[in-house]
């Protein structure tokens, strides 16, 4: 329990759940506005609690914006993070129509990491600090309960025949094609919708599924946020849930034996923001032992640009058969593929 | 201390979505329930002694969420801001003002 880590991914984690606490914030000031509206009912939790007021949203909206931007600078989270909490909560209690599940989620995030003291790494202080480990684990723990019982209660006649499907994706940023909008065929979208929360849930836990998870998480989010309304809000939704994704990268160092060429080794430097690459030998072809293991070339790159910011969210896509096998080929030709981190080549 | 705040913790985060599970049709709150079904809300008819007004439950909504309970929430508010309301009624039930 009282193991110390690095707090260098729980920052990262800090950052990116902060800039969707601003998104949010943003969003949230106009929602708040329309419960001032004579024509809208309000649906209060307990009568005692205040009626909303333009002054009282609107102070609410910028106290959230105003403590978000801090927390995603990591200035005096110990602070920050109770007031930014406490807006987020406010916002939840002050009328039943005011939840939504990426707000809830986001309130168990924010309080989550100002337990987990996520101020200590990438923050404005500019020294890390190590961080006691369970108040991570909560957090990983979080990803999963969500993912679990996102799948648990998808298991209904109404969602498993596709109808639901067929009702929400619509209106988004791709629209969906009508001439896929048939039962049988977002029936089984739907299995496989519930498969692959299911799999992130579990596996992501395990070293060897966790790319897979990671490919499987990232379609997820994407097509959710381009191909269903409320697009804002799906991608402040999926920027929580991705945000959790480099607590699970496992802490060892990459052990990295490659060009000596000082502008190469300054830019993994600058990407390495995790810390995790130690840069060791000099040599032609690029080697690197992680957790044990050996890998080679293109693998070797690929297994550092799952490590590296902000390219650790894609590079597990390298793996899919097809593009691993273009990737390779690209390695071994000397291309020079999008990804920073391979600007590893052979020199 | 850690040990005490991590059970919490962790208990608040399995027990409220398992307390959520299966309680009634109506989606719930604080589970997790995400576009795991759709529910329309019922046509609500205001009746005014001049005649009948058909109402859309989302107009008077902040937003049309399955979460919301219309049917205890929406009839008192219809009969406050609908000048003469004598009685809202729906597919199931009515309320008199």
């Amino acid at each position: 329990m009282a193991a110390e880590i690095s707090s260098r991914p729980l920052g990262l984690t800090r950052t990116v759940v902060g800039s969707a606490c601003v998104i949010r914030s943003v969003l949230a000031w106009p929602i708040l506005l329309g419960l001032t509206d004579s024509e809208v009912v309000k649906i209060p939790y307990a009568d005692w609690l205040p009626a909303p007021s333009t002054p009282l949203v609107t102070l609410i909206a910028a106290i959230w914006l105003l403590s978000a931007l801090l927390f995603t600078l990591g200035w005096r989270v110990p602070v920050v993070g109770p007031i930014l909490f406490a807006a987020i909560a406010a916002t939840l209690a002050l009328d039943q129509q005011t939840y939504d599940n990426h707000v809830y989620l986001m309130a168990w995030l924010v309080l989550l990491l100002t337990v987990a003291d996520a101020g200590a790494g990438l923050s404005m202080r500019g020294k890390d600090r190590a961080v006691v480990r369970w108040p991570v684990l909560l957090l990983m723990i979080q990803l999963s309960v969500v993912y679990a019982f996102s799948a648990i209660t998808k298991f209904n006649e109404l969602f498993l025949s596709g109808s639901t499907l067929a009702a929400v994706l619509r209106n988004g940023v791709i629209p969906f094609p009508d001439s896929l909008r048939v039962l049988p065929l977002l029936s089984a979208v739907a299995g496989v919708v519930i498969f692959v929360e299911l799999f992130i849930a579990l596996m992501i836990w395990r070293p060897t599924f966790r790319p897979a998870a990671f490919v499987l998480g990232l379609g997820l989010h994407a097509s959710i946020t381009l191909l269903m309304a409320s697009t804002a809000q799906l991608l402040v939704f999926s920027l929580e849930m991705l945000a959790l994704y480099p607590l699970f990268l496992h802490p060892d160092p990459l052990l990295l034996t490659g060009p000596a060429d000082p502008a190469w080794r300054r830019k993994i430097h600058r990407l390495d923001l995790l810390r995790v690459v130690r840069l060791e030998g000099v040599g032609d072809e690029l080697v690197l032992n992680h957790h044990g293991r050996t890998t080679l070339a293109a693998s070797a790159h690929t297994r550092i640009a799952e490590h590296l910011v902000p390219w650790l969210w894609f590079a597990p896509l390298l793996r899919i058969p097809g593009i691993s096998h273009i990737h390779r080929r690209w390695h071994r030709s000397g291309g020079r593929p999008r990804l920073p981190a391979d600007e590893i080549q052979v020199q | 201390m850690a040990a005490i705040v991590f059970t919490a913790v962790l208990a608040a985060q399995l027990g409220i979505p398992l307390s959520r599970l299966g309680a009634d049709d109506q989606a719930q709150r604080f589970g997790w329930q995400m576009f795991s079904g759709s529910r329309g809300f019922p046509q609500f008819i205001v009746v005014t002694a001049t005649g009948e007004k058909e109402i859309k439950a989302g107009d008077f909504l902040l937003r049309s969420r399955v979460e919301i309970d219309v049917v205890s929430a929406l009839p008192p508010h219809l009969c406050a801001v609908i000048e003469g309301a004598v009685t809202v009624t729906w597919d199931k039930g009515s309320y008199r003002c």
